[in-house]
């Protein structure tokens, strides 16, 4: 090789050196490009899985406010020739039959007007005066203007027929419907056709009272083949009857006979000029209300049939104010009542006791629904669910869900037409069809997905149907038809919150010391295998905790509760008289044991302290608690004196102790310094317990005090005993929570440089006051964010409590009581609802409810750590 | 290569204070796990006076100050042989109370390391882990601490105020008061004056000066110049051996040994 072709060689080497330097390669640009692409993708994934559980959240939840949406409405004339008395209309809101006071029943095609049946029931000479339909509205009860009662079935049969099986001939209604003979055909999904054919039959009547019926109410009780036939009458006489019909199937002939029996109630005694306007009864016919225009209802007690009695007399207007019309809603336990000033009010029949009712239950006044703006005409309550429909004298029509207190349905018609028309709510209560006397028919339909939802049902007290008094209640699954189902959250994060407060109660001390503990008091190596052990813990499935908790746990805490509670105060007192025990030692045997026998020593006394209080629990009991611990929780035996003196023991103590160091500190120091080890030992011994002892007596007659002036903890914070209790709940929840909150402190307390520990400790400080005095409060946020992590966790824990807790969604403190929470919730009720129904909805809502709890906790726990972090750096 | 491993003993030509020793340390050795870091130390703290420890770093200057008061006690696989008694006594013997021990000896560390309290509360530190609640004591005692520390001028009247709004040189003052606040027999200060400027630096020289005499005083230092201003005597330590321990000047000027006349006159290290 020339000289030339060497140099030439390293000056080629030179440049592309020089080359290699001044330009990236692509392959590292794409790399970069590359990875940094992946990152934000991946980042920017996560976010919008968040945000997208929101939305999702927040899109399934948000249907549930939705407010009604008027989907279409119908209006024609009806040739009915008379005064139209009575409307019914089918579920499907195709079929309405009105009938017309002298006997002309017309059966329509509701979406068109057009007439498909024409019937006349003969009457006699006699005219309805009044009409009453049960609950289903099919069955009806006339009252005549003479005095006679008849009863007629006036409804719409449902059946299907097949496509094969249609007959021909049909004539179209409309779009949608065919009809032939009074029948009406629908075709539904299935290729099925829905078939509705009007039933129109009168049945026999009955002479009731020489006076015109001027108002009637009917209802059908019993069991659906032992019916009961109930009817309450009004005539012009003011008198007032009720009849039961009883029907009996007669075994050998198979003959159906009906036998009625009809009592006369006690007279009104109203005033002259006064006139009842209306009269309900209920169901099992107990319960006969009659409504006047002097603005009181009248309420008899009819639970002894030979012998009613008028039982209160309640004014529920303003004076000069009348009642026009009432009604029942589903439970027969509200009445719904409108005034000629338009008011419309529920009454609750409550048992208060009250001397004025000759049966100590009174109508309560639970709610005052919007005004309307002129009388009211008519009410008519729904056939499932707590909404009626309400008229009044100018031709308004609004629908109301009583329970939610909200209008689900407003019709301003005011000034616009002034009618006397009668209304009612289809059975779905998704539309209303308001007839008036010249046989004007209007329908209209319209769409309130949830109508018992609103926030003040969810989040505010809601006086429900048979309560006393207005609460937060949970009960998503009603038993029956006529119980609505009751969907406050209220006790629901109640539940969660308690689970979690008595779950922190255990943990957070315990996460705290063994953090310190670890972090302060031991070296490396300890460390080593306490913190993977930790993490270990935090590995374990919860529903493995859940279980232990519920199976084994909980029977054992309910047997041993004695026990129990005493081992709360024998455990600390326990380690506190081994370590006595331990300063007695001479030093040099002392220091020679330091460590693992110390350990073992720690463990005995706390296995031993165990034991004894396993012995004495019984004892305990008997001195304390009458005996009987879970007897005395409920408050009938004993007194609260013993509990509050166990509570206040640890109290009494710290003030005791305080006291003695403020006065005798420093004399006690001196006296302890100038002494050896193992006598020094001793006095401190004899110390702490000459000041257990003061504390005991403190405590005492704190207690004793607190139960002179009344105080009971029962019927609070301790009140009767369930297996499945928040104490049980608490205790196995802090097992798994206790890893997050000691991993978290742990790393905070940690983090606190060790230059200030270096000068505590050259200051003299002992470990323990050097943690206690600097390494705490430095770390102290970091700290608060570790217990708010775990309280996070608390919160949102689920297996847990859906297998521990008792899951009654109660709202008290009761450390002895069962809860429920919200995650436990939706973990046993999500399973069983309807999708895209209300309970649905609900539960959703419940979900984004938790996120948002468990999203706050979590979020003021990473501010207050980023604070942390910024002031470790000015360090 | 051979020089770091013979070494010639000891030089000793110490200026004796007339209180005696305040620390005395024989043949101590001091291992971090496998590793030794101090080697046959022997050497006599004299009472009232100041002592410099100088050296290149890493030659266990912090390690021997800091097994004065046994801050090293933390450190994991550490091990010590010799002796250092304080009055006669061993402090690494068996039964010794180390809290009592530290109690006797302030520390004033190489960062100002106030904690994040008040001034006061930084002051009177000492006290209160001791028990002292009686507020005139506490009074009196953040008084004087800060005057002897120099630092009573500029924050009388903002006790209550977080020591962490101070300026480092002020904390640093603020460290040496509450160093000095528990009244120690001996202060131990590892390189003071490290992150502080010239103006800073020269007030704690001041102080050191102002504080010898009450104190015994040991303080670890890289800077030739503060050693020879403000020690009575110096220890210069090479690779954890003691190679010169003696009266400031003689070191400083006419040191026995080579290596020892090498590090101050700044040929290496
Ligand atoms: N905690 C420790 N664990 C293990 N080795 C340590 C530890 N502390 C110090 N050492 C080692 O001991 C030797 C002496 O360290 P030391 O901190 O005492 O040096 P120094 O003289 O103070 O140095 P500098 O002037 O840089 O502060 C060094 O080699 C160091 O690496
Ligand atoms: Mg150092």
């Amino acid at each position: 090789m020339s000289d030339s072709a060497a140099s030439s060689d390293t000056q080629a080497r030179a440049a592309s050196a020089r080359q290699r330097r001044m330009t990236t390669r692509a392959s590292v640009k794409i790399g970069e490009k590359l990875a940094g692409g992946i990152i934000t993708v991946g980042g920017l994934m996560v976010i919008v899985a968040v945000l997208g559980i929101m939305v999702f959240l927040v899109r399934v939840v948000v249907p549930l406010m939705a407010s009604g949406e008027l989907q279409g409405n119908v209006r024609y004339q009806l040739d009915t020739g008379q005064d139209v008395t009575w409307i019914v209309g089918d579920e499907f809101q195709t079929i309405g039959l009105a009938l017309a006071a002298e006997g002309r029943v017309i059966g329509y095609h509701i979406p068109s007007g057009q007439e498909i049946r024409r019937e006349q029931w003969d009457f006699g000479d006699a005219t309805v005066t009044s009409v009453a339909g049960s609950l289903g509205r099919d069955r009806i009860a006339l009252g005549f203007d003479d005095g006679t009662v008849r009863f007629a079935t006036l409804g719409v049969d449902n059946t299907s027929t097949a496509r094969r099986n249609l007959p021909s001939g049909l004539t179209t209604l409309d779009a949608r419907d065919r009809a032939l003979d009074g029948r009406v055909f629908t075709e539904v999904g299935t290729g099925d056709f829905r078939t509705l054919e009007p039933i129109i039959e009168l049945g026999d009547g009955e002479q009731v009272s020489d006076f015109a019926i001027t108002a009637i109410d009917y209802r059908i009780g019993g069991t659906s083949d032992r019916p009961v036939f109930s009817f309450a009458t009004l005539d012009s006489d003011n008198q007032v009857r009720v009849s039961r019909s009883r029907v009996q199937l007669n075994m050998m002939t198979g003959e159906e006979t009906t036998t009625t029996t009809t009592t006369e109630l006690p007279p009104l005694g109203l005033e002259p000029g006064v006139t009842p306007t209306g009269v309900l009864v209920s169901g099992n016919a107990d319960r006969v209300l009659v409504a006047a225009d002097n603005g009181f209802v009248f309420r008899y007690d009819l639970r002894d049939a030979d012998n009613p009695e008028l039982a209160e007399r309640i004014r529920v207007a303003d004076d000069g104010v009348g009642v026009t019309a009432m009604t029942f809603l589903t439970a027969e336990d509200a009445l719904v009542v409108g005034t000629d000033a338009g008011d419309l009010m529920v009454y609750f029949r409550l048992q208060t006791g009250t001397p004025d009712t000759t049966d100590g239950r009174e109508l309560v006044r639970a709610r005052t629904h919007a005004q309307m703006p002129a009388a009211i005409t008519d009410i008519s309550e729904a056939q499932r669910g707590k909404e009626f429909v309400a008229t009044d004298a100018e031709g308004n029509v609004w629908v109301y869900q009583s329970t939610a207190d909200q209008i689900l349905f407003q019709l301003q018609r005011s000034g616009t037409v002034t009618t006397d028309s009668i209304a009612m709510l289809f059975p779905r209560s998704n539309g209303v069809m308001l007839a008036s006397r010249g046989g004007e028919v209007e329908a209209w339909s319209y769409d309130v997905p949830h109508p018992e939802v609103t926030l003040a049902v969810l989040f505010g007290r809601i006086w429900y149907e048979g309560y006393s008094e207005p609460g937060f209640t949970w009960q998503s699954t009603a038993g029956t038809d006529t119980v609505e189902p009751k969907y406050s959250l209220v006790p629901l994060v109640f539940g969660t919150f308690k689970a979690a407060f008595y779950a922190m109660i255990f943990a957070v001390p315990i996460a705290l010391m063994a953090a310190i503990y670890t972090s302060e008091f031991v070296d490396k190596r300890v460390r080593g295998t306490v913190k993977p052990m930790m993490e270990m813990m935090e590995s374990l499935p919860t529903v493995v905790l859940g279980f232990i908790a519920a199976l084994v746990l909980a029977p054992l805490v309910e047997e041993w509760i004695g026990a129990v509670l005493l081992g709360f105060f024998a455990l600390p007192m326990g380690l506190m008289i081994g370590a006595f025990a331990w300063q007695t030692l001479p030093a040099p045997v002392a220091l020679k044991y330091d460590g693992f026998p110390k350990f073992t020593l720690m463990g005995v006394s706390i296995v031993l302290t165990a034991w004894i209080a396993s012995r004495l629990g019984v004892t305990l009991e008997t001195l304390l608690f009458s005996g009987d611990f879970k007897q005395w929780t409920t408050g009938r035996i004993g007194t609260g004196t013993p509990f509050m003196f166990l509570i206040l023991l640890p109290l009494c103590y710290f003030v005791v102790a305080w006291g003695f160091r403020k006065q005798f500190g420093h004399h006690y120091r001196d006296l302890i310094d100038s002494m050896d080890r193992s006598r020094a030992g001793m006095i401190d011994a004899g110390r702490w317990m000459a000041l257990l002892a003061v504390a005991m007596g403190l405590s005492l007659a704190v207690a004793s005090l607190l139960t002179l002036i009344g105080y009971d903890p029962r019927g609070s914070f301790i009140d009767s005993y369930q297996q499945r209790n928040a104490l049980v709940v608490g205790f196995i929840m802090a097992f798994a929570v206790i890893p997050n909150i000691y991993t978290l402190a742990e790393d905070a307390l940690n983090s606190v440089p060790g230059h200030l520990r270096a000068a505590s400790l050259a200051c003299g400080a002992t470990p323990w006051q050097t943690a206690r005095w600097v390494v705490l409060p430095t770390a102290a946020s970091g700290v608060f964010s570790a217990v708010m992590m775990g309280m996070g966790r608390a919160v949102g824990e689920t297996m847990i409590v859906v297998m521990a807790a008792g899951n009654t969604p109660i709202m008290e403190w009761n450390i002895f009581s069962g809860l429920r929470t919200l995650s436990a919730t939706i973990a046993i009720e999500l399973p069983e609802a309807v999708r895209d129904g209300t309970n649905y909805r609900i539960l959703f809502l419940a979900a984004l409810t938790l996120f948002v709890m468990t999203f706050i906790i979590n979020t003021g726990a990473e501010l207050i750590r980023q604070r942390f972090r910024k002031r470790a750096f000015n360090l | 290569m051979s020089d770091t491993l013979e070494f010639e003993p000891t030089a000793y030509h110490v200026k004796k204070s007339n209180a005696g020793p305040a620390l005395d340390i024989a043949d101590f050795n001091l291992w971090y796990g496998e590793k030794q870091a101090l080697f046959d130390n022997n050497l006599e703290i004299q009472k009232g006076q100041v002592t410099a420890l100088i050296g290149p770093s890493g030659c266990g200057k912090s390690t021997l100050l800091r097994c004065l008061n046994r801050m090293n006690d933390l450190v994991d696989g550490l091990r010590i042989e010799g002796t250092i008694r304080v009055d006669g006594f061993d402090i690494y013997g068996k039964g010794v109370d180390v809290i009592a021990l530290r109690k006797r000896m302030g520390m004033v560390f190489q960062k100002p390391n106030p904690f994040a309290m008040s001034i006061y509360d930084n002051i009177t530190y000492p006290l209160r882990v001791d028990g002292v609640t009686k507020k005139s004591i506490l009074d009196d005692t953040v008084e004087h601490a800060l005057q002897q520390a120099a630092l009573w001028g500029e924050v009388k009247d903002r006790l209550n105020d977080s020591a962490l709004g101070l300026s480092g040189g002020q904390q640093q003052r603020l460290c040496i008061a509450r160093a000095v606040a528990s009244d120690p027999e001996v202060l131990l200060m590892d390189e003071p004056c490290s992150a502080l400027d010239p103006i800073a630096t020269a007030r704690i020289e001041e102080l050191i000066e102002e504080l010898k005499g009450t104190y015994s005083i040991v303080m670890v230092t890289h800077s030739m110049a503060q050693a020879a201003r403000v020690s009575d005597n110096t220890a210069f330590m090479y690779l954890g051996r003691l190679i010169e321990y003696g009266d400031t000047d003689t070191i400083f000027t006419n040191p026995e040994r080579a290596r020892t006349n090498d590090y101050v006159t700044g040929r290496f290290g």
